[in-house]
């Protein structure tokens, strides 16, 4: 980019502009920032088509969450590029493999499944927000757990004593992080 | 509710799949029987695959409370026309050829003045034609999905996809095929709107005709659409008999939107 860079316009101008359909600092949002989504959808296996939707999905996903839910935006650009982002790694994971709880409806409308993006959109806020209130130790064994890693491994990377040591504090984190995200859950 | 710690073990193993046959029979009975448990499996599940990098899913079934407050948002007046505001911009956006830095301003000011024309537009003829009323009131936007949760790739949900990127030549292809083994009576909605976007309004209508006649839920709903294939056909003596009719129904759909359109058509 070879002009000087914008001044960064608070999100509540936007998201104002968005509801009271003001054309102007609307059209300056997909002028603005279409460009970025556009960028990562096609370089991810998605099409043009895909990426409008995505954008124009993810600034009502923004609408909504400041109408219906306590949602604050510290910077907007950031912001909505982590949602387009995170709707379309959504849909790429469900177009690879069905959701297997086995109560889910066969048929879901796009409002509800929006709505239910908006609610793990959330709920993945609140995971991170309260994995990172642990300590390091915590977040590092809880990592190396999650993500399969041996007990073997974890005792040889972390110099846990023996199997039975890491055991107890992969258990402890788990506990003291689940009890975290309850509370929070709880807030919301 | 806090849980013994056994039963975080027996979730773990759950989830890894190394409970024996029995005792995860055994659990799943449990499962069903206590829906708090399945509120503390739904919390490992999805903080595992928030941890691991993957998405954090969600059942539905679990937050239908939630659901329904925020879908019922999302269809709200205020809503919707917040997004048609949003997309009309959109279109004025997407269909710029891509500016140079120089000439950029110049095709700023004019995508809004078109848009600013428009609209002014829209709100000063009182009398709208037939041919503005059918592009207001045919959105399609009530069409049920035909998406499966979890599944883009049916053969049916490509037809949808099509039909909403207006590839209605290829959306009626796979309609087509699909309406012989498998006759829901949304394909034949699918499929009518397709035509009758085409401008085929024989066939549209006697797709509608034929939902009406099929004594199924969406039986009263071909009434709306009917209406419509007669408004893009011009008969609006027609159109308004269609619409008494879905008016006399005891049913929710589209009256509101009917009531209006008549008014528009008397």
């Amino acid at each position: 980019m070879n002009r000087t860079k914008p001044q960064a316009v608070a999100a509540e101008t936007y998201i104002q502009a968005l509801i009271n359909k003001d054309s102007t600092i609307v059209y300056d949002i997909y002028q603005r920032f279409f460009p970025k989504t556009l960028q990562y959808v096609t370089q991810n296996q998605g099409t043009e088509e895909q990426a409008k939707d995505v954008f124009q999905e993810s600034l009502l996903h923004i609408i909504v969450g400041s109408q219906k839910k306590r949602l604050t935006i510290q910077n907007f650009e950031a912001y909505l590029f982590t949602v387009c982002k995170n709707m379309w790694r959504r849909e790429a994971e469900s177009q690879k493999k069905r959701v297997i709880y086995s109560e889910f409806p066969t048929l879901i409308d796009k409002d509800t499944d929006m709505a239910l993006f908006a609610l793990e959109q959330e709920r993945q806020e609140i995971y991170r927000d309260q994995f990172q209130l642990l300590s390091t130790n915590c977040q590092e064994i809880l990592a190396l757990f999650f993500n399969n890693t041996s007990y073997e491994a974890i005792v040889e990377e972390l110099s846990y004593a023996s199997i039975n040591t890491a055991r107890q504090r992969i258990f402890k984190c788990r506990n003291k992080l689940v009890s975290l995200i309850k509370k929070a859950i709880h807030h919301y | 509710m806090d849980f013994e710690d056994t039963l975080y073990n027996t979730i773990d193993a759950y989830l890894s799949g190394s409970l024996s046959a029995t005792e995860q029979q055994a659990f799943e009975q449990e499962i069903t029987q206590n829906p708090e448990i399945k509120k503390e499996i739904e919390l490992y599940q999805s903080l595992q695959q928030h941890l691991r990098g993957d998405w954090t899913r969600l059942d539905p079934a679990l937050h239908t409370e939630e659901l329904k407050n925020l879908s019922a948002y999302r269809r709200s007046n205020e809503f919707v026309d917040i997004k048609q505001h949003l997309e009309q911009v959109g279109t004025t956006y997407f269909e710029q050829p891509t500016p140079t830095t120089k000439r950029r301003w110049w095709y700023y000011a004019a995508a809004i003045a078109v848009l600013v024309i428009g609209m002014v537009s829209v709100q000063m003829f009182t009398t709208p034609t037939t041919d503005a009323l059918y592009a207001e009131y045919a959105t399609w936007k009530e069409l049920p999905s035909l998406t499966v949760q979890g599944d883009d790739a049916t053969t049916v949900a490509q037809g949808e996809a099509l039909f909403y990127k207006k590839q209605y030549r290829e959306a009626i292809r796979i309609f087509e095929t699909a309406q012989t083994t498998d006759t829901y009576p949304t394909i034949w909605m699918y499929l009518g709107a397709s035509y009758l976007e085409m401008g085929n309004t024989e066939k549209a209508i006697a797709l509608f005709q034929q939902l009406k006649d099929s004594n199924t839920l969406d039986s009263p709903k071909a009434n709306w659409y009917l209406a419509l294939a007669y408004l893009k056909t011009g008969n609006n003596e027609q159109s308004k008999q269609a619409l008494q009719q879905l008016i006399s129904t005891k049913n929710n759909f589209k009256q509101a939107e009917a009531i209006q359109l008549l008014d528009a058509l008397e």
